[in-house]
């Protein structure tokens, strides 16, 4: 096999089998028209002039490249929406195993030995899920790169407020991708600039900040003050709420309480939101998320007081029986009620991890 | 600024002169070693390894046509311009024209001003 063949398989190696005869056809003629005009002037042995030649095609892994269009698992196309799906997909799998972890923090009887390994193994599941999910991504947009009608996605992309770049390619290069056509532009689609989103609200944040201290006052020092009122005959009557199933819980709000208080000032403080305070409110809302939804849970935290109805000598039957019957109504809207406040922190937290990651 | 930079640069600058220089010359009919060889001869010089993939392109995007034909006992690919080639060639010279101009002009001006 000569030095030409042998030059002209390499480049075939690298060539999609479609292309492979009509281009090595065309390099070989190229090639032997080159070294025949070459060997006319020189006295050189064939084989060198041959060397020669091929030496200035150069590599046949790069000449077969020359031919093949750029290709992308992820081409400048897709890049954007790409690069926005993967920031909200990570946004929320940070916070869902934030959530997670605290649910198993605030489990009954959990160790400190045990917390510790749950933080580990959540810091530990963090990258092998994130790369998980960078993996489907990619897959899914690698798809859409090779099938999906340049139009369709341009358009859903668009639909849904993302920003699609439009790659025009060179003149001379082979259209890396198909060409879109240049829609008429007007300033007016300019999106409209939101006003500064690190401005703080300091009325909020006082009022938040004053609720801290009021509730941590209460949960700890009032806590008599939680009853089931009533009014039977023309008399108002209460009967305590009995709270040990929530006191486990009051070590977890305790520190709740202290840290966003601190947190708050600091905002105050600082006047502006910054990230490593957005970060922590971020995260505060994941604890209390998860407190929420272990409370629901938990159908213990709160209950009448112990030895009900014997323990209250002189209570009246009617009123008995109206306690026993609208007590577990209470539970259950206390229950449903802190369901809905958890869902719609979680909703909020969600959006606010998806905006800082995306920068939206 | 490194050699990596200038010949990059270069490339990049020499990319449309390449593609300009070929369509004009394929308002005659060649084969790639010989329109290589007519470019040389003006002073435009090609590396085989950059002609050949620009010409399948070229054709690719209509701008070329081509046919096989054994000629001094041997295969070979002959271009020619094609109808939209021609629209595009006569609309790249005019942009040329005005660059070179323009050009003229800027790097004169340099550290006059």
């Amino acid at each position: 096999m000569s030095l030409i063949d042998r030059y002209l398989k390499e480049v075939e190696r690298h060539l999609p089998r479609a292309m492979r005869g009509d281009v090595t056809r065309e390099l070989r003629s190229g090639i032997e028209d080159a070294v025949d005009s070459r060997t006319g002037d020189t006295t050189q042995p064939r084989e060198d002039v041959v060397a020669a030649v091929l030496t200035e095609y150069g590599d046949p892994a790069k000449i077969a490249r020359s031919y093949l269009p750029d290709r992308y698992l992820v081409g400048p196309r897709y890049y954007d929406a790409f690069l926005t799906t993967t920031k909200i997909t990570l946004a929320v799998l940070a916070v869902l195993i934030g959530m997670g972890v605290v649910a198993r923090l605030v489990a009954d009887g959990t160790t400190a030995k045990e917390a510790l390994f749950v933080l580990v193994e959540a810091f530990g599941r963090f990258p092998g899920s994130a790369v998980t999910f960078l993996g489907i991504i990619v897959v899914v947009f690698a798809v859409i790169e090779r099938v999906a009608e340049p139009g369709l996605v341009r358009d859903f992309a668009r639909q849904h407020g993302m920003r699609v770049e439009v790659h025009v390619p060179q003149l001379g290069r082979e259209p890396t991708v198909p060409v879109e056509s240049d829609e008429p532009w007007s300033p007016q689609s300019l999106p409209r600039v939101e006003e500064d989103r690190d401005r703080i609200n300091r009325i909020s944040l006082t009022v938040d900040a004053c609720a801290y201290v009021g509730l941590f006052v209460l949960f700890n020092f009032f806590r008599d003050l939680f009853r089931v009122v009533g009014q039977t005959n023309g008399e108002w009557w209460s009967i305590p709420i009995d709270l040990t199933g929530f006191e486990p819980y009051l070590w977890w709000l305790n520190i709740w309480f202290v840290v966003s208080l601190v947190t708050t000032v600091m905002i105050l403080r600082d006047g502006r939101w910054f990230l490593r305070t957005r970060l922590l409110k971020i995260a505060l809302t994941v604890v209390l998320i998860a407190l929420l939804f272990r409370l629901v849970r938990d159908p213990g935290v709160v209950a009448l007081p112990p030895g009900w109805p014997d323990a209250f000598p002189g209570v009246d039957p009617g009123l008995v029986e109206m306690t026993d019957t609208v007590f577990p109504i209470m539970v259950v809207l206390l229950r449903v009620g802190t369901a809905v406040a958890a869902v719609i922190l979680v909703i909020d937290t969600v959006t606010r991890a998806v905006r800082l990651a995306t920068g939206r | 600024m490194t050699d990596t930079d200038k010949t990059s640069l270069g490339l990049e600058l020499r990319r449309g002169a390449i593609v300009l220089g070929s369509l004009s010359r394929l308002q005659e009919e060649h084969y790639g070693y010989s329109l290589r060889e007519e470019l040389a001869a003006m002073g435009l010089e090609v590396k085989e390894g950059t002609l050949y993939p620009l010409l399948r392109r070229l054709e690719s995007q209509g701008l070329l046509q081509s046919r096989w034909e054994v000629g001094e006992g041997r295969p070979r690919r002959y271009y020619r311009i094609s109808p939209r080639g021609k629209r595009v060639l006569e609309a790249m010279t005019v942009e040329w024209n005005a660059l070179v101009g323009a050009m003229t002009r800027v790097l004169e001006d340099r550290g006059t001003s």
